[in-house]
């Protein structure tokens, strides 16, 4: 587990986006353009399954609050709901300061305690990210950014394994450690599980 | 159930190469040889499987006349468990096929019906499904204006079975092949189908896909239809097929909902760039969404040895469902769209999506000239093949074969032929064959035969494919499951691996031994290139590389041993 540095906030949002990568790609894009503002070091997205289906949330890490409750000021959509934990907190949300519609006040509520405590969690920002050339020795990958573990998919464990990035590394939250999921690209070549493009197939229609 | 043993059994001399493994005069490597088709080439010279293809083109003249009068039978009883033993699998015709092909009348597709059957035939194909996109613009014009179509390819090529179907978007799930046999409402069942059903019209909930199921079991109750199927295809491909909505289809009727893609189509997508597409074999390259199952992991998105992972995972999915004695069967199509390498295009002008929605259809394809590498499709039959045991060739034998679980799929034509056999020792019921159930009494021996007939001809890649290698799988029979989640059946085991050396004709025997519990049994068998780390299952394909011409691998459907 990571230290918290005193001080981090925790700023989740969620609402009715539905369940399409489409969705998400709002999400993402909202929460990055929040983030920069607000100078986030982590930015993540979740998953709130709820009545039989999913929809997506997101939150952020924020080091230096100054300015953070005017930047969150009126940033809600209508049906959005926004929550600021602070780590001096109870940890059952009791100090959470809650915005927008409190329709998924909840949820949100639950997605910043799971990035807080790293359970979950898909990092679109996270340190180290944007210095990551698009191949390099998969051992490499752990000195160079904040990712603490790899999980091999269908690979066997071989030193020599070089990562293709393909210009996405999106690591995720397990129990508690940031791990990134690579899977076989080529021989000896490994590359994130998440492809950069979710392959919307005969959907279009 | 131990104590196995086997032979091969080679008619062929072992000390040629393949190019020189039989007697037949031919010109080696030219691909478009069939002996079935070469009336210099005796019967008696004939494989069981290609003396079946030579009957059937002799039969061609009859087959166009019968199909009006095969498609009044009568409506099929409701099946909720495996078809005893019908004994043995050397009396049927073996047809194969694919039932996921696109045309022009879809908003992705590209080709004219006639192009595509065309395509299959010198392929080899006896029978397709035309499963153009369920959508709006489909629902109200394309559905009707692909019949002339499909009539005019029954008519063009009498010893073709050419359906007309549908791709389904299930309600809250993946893809679906819907079909009916033909006949004069053939065009209505599948429109109001469509239009009451489709998941790109509103229906979006688990429900709506029983409810649709049921319905196309009810229009063979109403004899409106004889004879209609439904199939899951690419099912792990997004995670969105949970196992409970596919147990909930198969319980919805049991006449309609008989399986899915044990291999998913697209397998081109796989070949590297700058050559091919160079994207994930069966286009299986995604992750998790919002709406996937969350019990599913990673690796369930992704293709092993180009099979999708509910059927190559030993215990996975399948094996969860063959464990509740629940007959669910697979097949392998080409999900053809636009093929690799292949040079036509839209017409300018017929191409934009506008033109589509205006008129169910993009105009026919022109020739650019430049064959298109970043195509992941195959043309039906090129790659991948659906092998039906037909009692006798027509549309509703197919079907009924389909629906029986009397089939085996092949990829790059690894073998040519799959016949099994399973009997008690006592000799008391009728030997099973694939989708059969066989009864035993408690501690008999069961015997299994399978005799395969390998591949003598170069496939489509140019390459005669080797079989190296058969599993036994097996896995008890241990009833419904409380959970209908449940996707592992951990007793599920490799029995027996066969190597296979030569290529001829291959019989392999086993002996379960004093049998007292049910059990089904399945195989398949691989060329040999590849399997997952320090393992003899298939490898996860790679995202960036995956040849599919170095990576065959068959799978046949189970038989069913019942005991007392």
């Amino acid at each position: 587990m990571a230290d918290t540095p005193s001080g981090d906030r925790w700023v989740a949002v969620c609402g009715d986006t539905g369940a399409s990568p489409a969705a998400l790609a709002e999400v993402e894009h909202r929460l990055l353009d929040l983030g920069r503002r607000v100078g986030a070091t982590e930015v993540a997205t979740h998953v709130v399954r709820a009545d039989g289906t999913g929809h997506h949330a997101g939150s952020l890490r924020v080091p230096a609050p100054d300015g953070l409750a005017g930047a969150l000021a009126g940033w809600a959509r209508p049906g959005e709901s926004v929550v600021l934990s602070g780590d001096d907190g109870p940890d059952d949300g009791g100090g959470d300061v809650a915005l927008g519609d409190p329709a998924h006040a909840g949820h949100a509520a639950d997605v910043a305690r799971a990035h807080r405590a790293r359970t979950s969690g898909r990092l679109v920002r996270f340190p180290g990210q944007d210095g990551l050339p698009d191949r390099f020795p998969l051992a490499e990958l752990t000195t160079r950014c904040a990712v603490e573990a790899v999980h091999l998919l269908g690979v066997a464990d071989d030193p020599a394994l070089v990562l293709r990035t393909r210009g996405h590394v999106r690591p995720e939250f397990r129990d508690g450690v940031l791990v990134l999921v690579v899977n076989a690209w080529d021989d000896r070549e490994v590359c994130p599980f998440e492809p950069p493009v979710q392959r919307e197939c005969c959907a279009d229609h | 159930m131990s104590g196995p043993h086997h032979h091969h059994d080679h008619h062929h001399d072992h000390h040629h190469g393949p190019e020189h493994g039989h007697g037949h005069a031919h010109q080696p490597g030219a691909p478009a040889w069939t002996p079935y088709g070469d009336t210099s080439v005796p019967d008696t010279d004939l494989s069981p499987v290609d003396l079946s293809r030579r009957r059937f083109l002799q039969a061609a003249g009859v087959l166009g006349l019968a199909v009006g009068a095969t498609v009044a039978g009568t409506p099929r009883v409701a099946q909720a468990a495996p078809r005893p033993g019908g004994g043995g699998g050397g009396s049927y015709t073996w047809l194969n096929g694919d039932h996921h092909i696109y045309t022009q009348y879809s908003s992705d597709g590209l080709y004219t019906v006639r192009q595509q059957v065309e395509q299959a035939r010198r392929n080899g194909v006896n029978w397709l499904v035309i499963t153009d996109h369920g959508s709006a613009t489909h629902a109200r014009l394309g559905v009707d204006l692909v019949n002339p179509d499909v009539v005019a390819a029954r008519r063009a090529h009498r010893d073709m079975l050419v359906f007309q179907g549908l791709e389904w978007n299930i309600p809250a799930a993946e893809h679906g092949t819907v079909f009916v046999v033909p006949n004069a409402d053939e065009v209505a069942v599948l429109r109001e189908f469509e239009q009451q059903f489709d998941g790109s019209l509103g229906n979006v909930t688990e429900d709506r896909a029983v409810a649709g199921i049921q319905w196309l079991g009810r229009q063979m109750t109403d004899r409106r239809t004889s004879n209609a199927l439904f199939l899951a295809n690419h099912p792990a491909r997004n995670g969105i097929d949970s196992p409970h909505e596919i147990r909930a289809w198969r319980d919805a009727d049991p006449r309609v909902a008989i399986g899915m893609e044990g291999a998913p189509g697209h397998q081109a997508a796989g070949i590297p760039a700058p050559e091919g597409p160079g994207e994930a074999r069966g286009y299986y390259g995604n992750s998790r969404r919002a709406d996937s199952f969350p019990g599913y992991p990673d690796e369930s998105y992704r293709t092993f040895g180009g099979f999708d992972w509910m059927t190559a995972k030993l215990g996975g999915v399948w094996d969860s469902l063959l464990a509740e004695g629940r007959p669910w069967w697979i097949t392998a199509n080409s999900d053809s769209h636009s093929v690799y390498r292949d040079q036509l295009v839209r017409p300018t002008g017929q191409d934009s999506t506008a033109y589509f929605t205006a008129n169910g259809r993009y105009g026919d394809p022109v020739d650019s000239g430049v064959p298109q590498i970043d195509r992941g499709d195959f043309f039906p039959g090129y790659y991948s093949r659906t092998w039906v045991g037909a009692g006798s060739r027509d549309y509703g034998a197919v079907m009924d074969g389909l629906r029986a679980g009397r089939a085996f799929v092949v990829h790059g034509d690894l073998i040519d032929g799959l016949e099994v056999s399973v009997r008690g020792d006592g000799g008391g019921n009728a030997p099973a064959t694939l989708g059969e159930q066989v009864r035993i009494g408690r501690g008999e021996n069961v015997h299994m035969q399978i005799r395969i007939t390998q591949r003598r001809q170069p496939n489509a890649h140019g390459d005669v494919p080797r079989l190296r290698r058969v599993d036994l799988i097996t896995g008890p029979v241990t009833g419904p499951v409380a959970d209908r989640d449940t996707q592992t059946a951990p007793e599920t085991r490799v029995a027996q691996s066969f190597e296979v050396r030569g290529n001829g004709q291959v019989v392999l025997n086993h002996v379960f031994r004093r049998v007292d519990r049910p059990f089904f049994l399945r195989l398949r068998g691989t060329d040999g290139n590849f399997s997952a780390p320090g393992s003899i299952e298939p490898r996860q394909d790679p995202v960036g590389n995956s040849d599919p011409w170095t990576d065959l691998w068959f799978y046949s459907n189970p038989v069913f041993v019942s005991v007392g």
